[in-house]
């Protein structure tokens, strides 16, 4: 597909429609009819809602935002956080540093998609299977249960009243928006990365114990803002210890602007070891002979029954 | 014998009304109730009358409560910010 740059100067002009009518009236009815109408979850608040409002695809053109048709565009800085380049670090059996944890899909370094999910997710299958064949039964941890229970139940509270001061997620959520954004923005540095994580560290410390959920919805929604927390202080844990600046991975550090220097061809683990992060270098080729491992590791008979 | 205790919904106010329900049409089935993905609904403690939309922020706008309806007595009202611009081709 062209650029937009491309597109204008060979005499396109903004906006861009999408001229449904002037297709064969088999393929309009295969984009509007099956695909936005069977598809997903777009037929009742795209092809219902825009044709109750009168548009009629053989007749109207539709209108294109920005600058081209894709489902999301990004910032730099957004990129690094989006698929490639970040994930769980995983062994051969999509097994994590956590025993008997496995992961799949998008959590893994170099997510793409669904066809990406589905494979991983049945080889992660497979192999956990194979894994809990191999396990005895262990003893319910009583103390974690409670630690969890503890740790849900300190957010909730009755309807509000005149007590209730803490804050709620949404503001809670745009506090760790604003810190990324003045931060961990595209221009990096040590002074601005120590400074948001110190000012993470201040949510979590002052603002987190406080946080309201007058109801399960809400409840979730602690839960989930507190993982995104954590994910915030990863992500500034990362780039502080990345002391480089890469093309690649359209990472800038104002202290560290020597692009890709070979040492730092890297991949970059952080790891809670005893409740401090700890962070280590990776050779790109960690995982070894990649079409010798996928055969030791992918047997068919793997995670099966005889 | 457990006591009847008597509850009282107070709907989550919201910038937008994401659901409207016919309450002519509605028969109080709770279809609606049991399909949505975001749990937007309480039942009716009344036996035939339209489910309470109580959580309209957590609409994911998707629709099937609309699409399991058996007798079409729910709109979904799109966010105003999601409505876009078309023109006739001539």
């Amino acid at each position: 597909m062209l650029g937009v740059e491309e597109l204008l100067q060979r005499g396109y002009k903004l906006p861009f429609y999408a001229d449904l009518g002037a297709m064969p009236e088999i393929e309009r009815r295969v984009i509007w009819g099956m695909m936005v109408g069977e598809e997903g979850k777009t037929r009742v608040p795209i092809l219902q809602a825009y044709e109750r409002d009168g548009f009629d695809p053989k007749c109207d053109l539709l209108q294109s935002y920005g600058d081209g048709w894709k489902s999301g565009s990004f910032l730099p800085q957004e990129r690094q956080l989006f698929g490639v380049p970040g994930g769980v670090l995983n062994d051969w059996r999509l097994m994590t540093n956590i025993d008997g944890l496995f992961a799949a899909g998008d959590i893994l370094f170099a997510g793409n998609c669904v066809g990406h999910a589905a494979a991983t997710g049945g080889y992660a299958a497979r192999h956990a299977a194979d894994y809990a064949a191999g396990i005895k039964e262990t003893k319910t941890d009583l103390r974690q249960i409670r630690e969890e229970i503890g740790r849900i139940r300190s957010f909730r509270q009755e309807y509000p009243g005149p007590d209730c001061s803490g804050p709620d997620w949404k503001e809670f959520n745009a506090a760790i928006c604003r810190i990324m954004q003045n931060y961990c923005g595209a221009l990096k540095s040590e002074e601005l990365l120590s400074t948001g994580l110190e000012q993470l560290a201040e949510l979590r410390r002052h603002d987190l114990p406080n946080l309201k959920a007058h109801n399960p919805h809400e409840l979730v929604r602690c839960l989930e803002v507190e993982n995104i927390l954590t994910n915030a202080e990863l992500v500034i844990l990362a780039c502080r210890a990345r002391r480089a600046s890469s093309r690649e991975l359209q990472f800038q550090r104002l202290d560290f602007p020597e692009i890709d220097p070979p040492e730092w061809n890297k991949f970059l683990v952080i790891e809670n070891r005893g409740g401090k992060a700890q962070s280590t270098l990776l050779p790109l080729d960690f995982a070894g002979d990649l079409a010798e491992n996928y055969d030791r590791y992918n047997p068919p008979s793997l995670g099966r029954k005889e | 014998m457990s006591r009847a205790r008597t509850c009282r919904v107070i709907p989550e106010n919201t910038s937008h009304r994401p659901v409207i329900i016919d309450a002519g049409l509605c028969t109080g089935c709770n279809r609606c109730v049991e399909v949505c993905p975001a749990d937007l609904f309480l039942p009716n403690q009344a036996k035939g009358k339209p489910p309470h939309v109580v959580f309209g922020s957590e609409c994911w706008y998707e629709g099937s409560c609309v699409t399991a309806c058996p007798v079409e007595a729910i709109r979904l009202v799109p966010p105003l910010v999601n409505r876009v611009h078309w023109k006739p081709r001539f």
